[in-house]
């Protein structure tokens, strides 16, 4: 089964570690469903910002650093990965989630 | 005082169009004003993605429209004879003191935002409408309430409840910063709800996530009256699959412009399998198309006809090259972003896999013309709010939300400046701290996250586009069974998804049993609401409003000239009243 391998830097702005999560492909994802695979299935501890999301490239809440390009993460096509996610800028409040 | 105890005159929860139009008002008429918006501030909610944020229609009647300069309006028109159509759209269950107010003061508030420089687009949108993108109106309403001193802005940040004071009117709110994790109460003189939807009941909706069903919730728990509850509107043509695009509504406002075909997993169109020749009209040309589409796409889902994702297939094949760039034309934003990758899509796969979706809320909050809720000092404003529309929403969502938003924040500001300060009941925040924070001392509970899907699982399939008495009983009894223990994996309260997940379910599971109970007391199928075992429209039985009040349905017969006693067929009765209104084509239907 194809797999993807996702690695998250996680923990906030002043202790951040990485986390690697393996799924199963997701044809058709964005990267905002990847994060909420693994929050469902892998990792309810995960952050990002999911509260209230338009997931229609509207809102421009869920900025990501996608393989060291930010970008939304609704809109960003996960792909085949592997996928390096990072906070898309320094005032992290915790994981993904930034002010 | 610190930052965990606010206080204000208005506090308004929700900044779609209705909260931001509430805000501008109540700060206008000299209050103070606390807005509060789980997302970002000029940014959430269903005002956002109206129209697909392409072109929302937002409404008015002809005549005025046309003297505010639109070429495409219809100058013969007058408030009057949209009410008439309104009441026809609603199948006679409207609120007739909240359509008059909607059709009576949508003029002023149209050409405000006209004013304001709202972005129309090009567009040609008929008789009644104006197209305007959801994100240009809250740009205009956002410059507006910003513009005052008298507001403060919490984003992030959602409601868990309204505090009562003693003696059972609004005093205030308790709510959670989520970032913060921080609890906040608010002492204020009037609250206004402008929540939005229940979009959050169904697993699959058009809405952004937030949109839970909170204020109706905290409306609930506070005793006040809802209104028809059990009507609820589906929107064909949204996509299902790729999960990337799930949910856009895109495909729906390209059919409603006359644009794309449906059909079945073997190619077949389907529609008049269901529907007689001239109900496929009235899906086909007319705004009717929300119920008969979803339906016809039900049916066909029952008859194992629909794709692996559920869905039916949108296609623009069919188009001749010349229409095609006439669409693209007219549309500009489908050769960029998002929708550019969507069209390639669909061009790659002659089509795109849509389904019906949970989608506009037609019961609410009980109201006044005023905009106040049973609750004293309790107003209620927008999507959140039902009764306007009846059994079926045709007019714009839109202009609702900004008629009743200015009416809300003038209500709410008055009563909050000669009531004064309120003091919340001490017992009664302590004990909704406690059931806000139940979770962080439980172990061995659930994940919130599988209980939230339950619920939502739960609702989709007992409250869905056709309803049976069957599937209604289990539904409320298996939602019971889903107040369960949850536990959180992660201890911070800061950026803590589950515990919304805990907080988002509870709200839920009422909204949920709410639309049950509603559903199962109305023994009739009318507009949006339709039950397989009571499949005709009855007149003489159910032309009601379904009141629910601290968990009990009452039925409230309705004196309606216009609505014939007697039982109807409910295709039939459908076609007939649409043959009245004043913008049926005199040919087409029979
Ligand atoms: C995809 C789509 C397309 C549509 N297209 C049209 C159209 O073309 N024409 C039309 O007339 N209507 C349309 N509608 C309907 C219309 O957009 C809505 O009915 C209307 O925008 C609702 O406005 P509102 O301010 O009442 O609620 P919303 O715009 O939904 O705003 C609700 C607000 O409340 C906030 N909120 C929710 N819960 C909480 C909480 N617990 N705490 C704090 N804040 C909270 C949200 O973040 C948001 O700010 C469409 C709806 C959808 C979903």
């Amino acid at each position: 089964m194809d797999e993807l391998v996702v690695t998250i830097t996680r923990g906030d702005a002043c202790a951040r570690r990485t986390c690697e999560y393996r799924l199963p492909a997701l044809p058709g994802a964005s990267v905002m469903d990847v994060l909420d695979y693994i929050y469902e299935n892998l990792d309810p501890t995960l952050s990002y910002f999911s509260h209230e999301a338009c997931r229609q490239s509207a809102c421009g809440k869920c900025l990501v650093r996608v393989n060291g390009k930010v970008c939304l993460a609704c809109g960003c096509p996960a792909g085949a990965g592997p996928l390096v996610l990072e906070p898309w800028n320094e005032h992290v409040v915790r994981d993904l989630l930034c002010e | 005082m610190n930052n965990n105890e606010l206080s204000c005159n208005v506090l308004v929860v929700g900044s779609g169009g209705a909260g931001l139009r509430a805000a501008c008002e109540a700060c206008a008429q000299g209050a103070s004003v606390i807005l509060v918006s789980k997302g970002r501030v000029n940014r959430s909610g269903a005002t956002l993605l109206a129209g697909a944020n392409v072109s929302a229609d937002v409404m008015c009647d002809g005549a005025s429209l046309w003297r505010m300069g639109v070429a495409s309006a219809d100058p013969t028109d007058s408030p009057e004879r949209w009410a008439s159509d309104i009441l026809c759209e609603g199948f006679f269950l409207n609120r007739t003191d909240l359509v008059e107010q909607y059709v009576s003061q949508a003029p002023a508030r149209v050409e405000e935002l006209l004013k304001a420089g709202a972005n129309v687009t090009a567009a040609d949108e008929g008789g009644r409408q104006i197209g305007v993108p959801g994100s240009s109106i809250l740009d205009v309403l956002f410059r507006k309430a910003s513009a005052s001193d008298r507001l403060t802005v919490l984003q992030d940040t959602t409601l868990c409840g309204i505090l009562p004071a003693a003696d059972g009117s609004a005093a205030g709110a308790l709510l959670l910063d989520i970032p913060g994790g921080r609890l906040i109460s608010v002492r204020a003189g009037a609250v206004v709800l402008a929540t939005g939807g229940m979009h959050g009941c169904y697993t699959f909706n058009s809405g952004t996530t937030g949109l839970c069903g909170e204020g109706h919730a905290a409306a609930m728990r506070m005793g006040a009256r809802m209104s028809l509850m059990e009507m609820v509107t589906f929107c064909p043509d949204v996509i299902c699959a790729p999960s990337r695009f799930r949910g856009s509504i895109l495909p729906y406002i390209l059919q409603c412009m006359g644009y794309g075909h449906l059909e079945n997993r073997l190619g077949e169109d389907f529609l008049s399998k269901y529907l007689s020749p001239g109900a496929v009209e009235l899906a086909l040309g007319s705004e009717w198309n929300k119920l008969l589409l979803s339906y016809a796409m039900y049916r066909e889902a029952q008859a194992g006809l629909c794709d692996e994702h559920g869905g039916v297939r949108f296609s623009l094949r069919g188009l001749t090259p010349a229409r095609r760039a006439e669409l693209e034309e007219t549309l500009p934003q489908l050769r960029r972003g998002i929708y550019a990758e969507l069209m390639a899509l669909h061009d790659r796969q002659g089509g795109l896999s849509v389904s019906a979706a949970g989608h506009y809320f037609d019961g609410g909050i009980a109201v006044s013309a005023d905009m106040a809720t049973s609750v004293p000092g309790l107003f209620a404003a927008g999507e959140c709010t039902g009764g306007l529309f009846g059994a079926n929403r045709v007019a714009a969502a839109t202009t609702q939300m900004l008629v009743q938003g200015a009416q809300a924040g003038q209500s709410a500001a008055r009563f909050a400046l000669s009531a004064g300060p309120r003091t919340p009941d001490p017992a009664a925040l302590e004990q909704l701290r406690a059931e806000v924070l139940a979770p962080f001392s439980c172990t061995g509970g659930e994940s919130p996250r599988r209980l939230r899907s339950e619920v939502s699982e739960i609702i989709s399939r007992s409250a869905g586009i056709v309803r049976c008495e069957r599937d209604m009983l289990l539904g409320l009894q298996q939602l019971a069974q889903t107040d369960r223990p949850v536990t959180l994996s992660q201890k911070e309260r800061a950026a803590n998804r589950g515990w919304l997940d805990y907080l988002e379910a509870r709200s839920l599971r009422a909204c949920g049993e709410a639309i049950l109970r509603c559903s199962l007391a109305r023994r009739e199928s009318r507009g949006v609401f339709m039950r397989s075992d009571y499949p005709m429209t009855d007149n003489d039985g159910f032309l009601c409003e379904t009141v629910l009040q601290n968990g009990k349905v009452s039925l409230h017969g309705i004196t309606q000239p216009a609505a014939e006693p007697g039982r109807f067929d409910y295709f039939d009765y459908l076609e007939r009243v649409f043959l009245r209104l004043s913008y049926a084509p005199e040919v087409t239907v029979q």
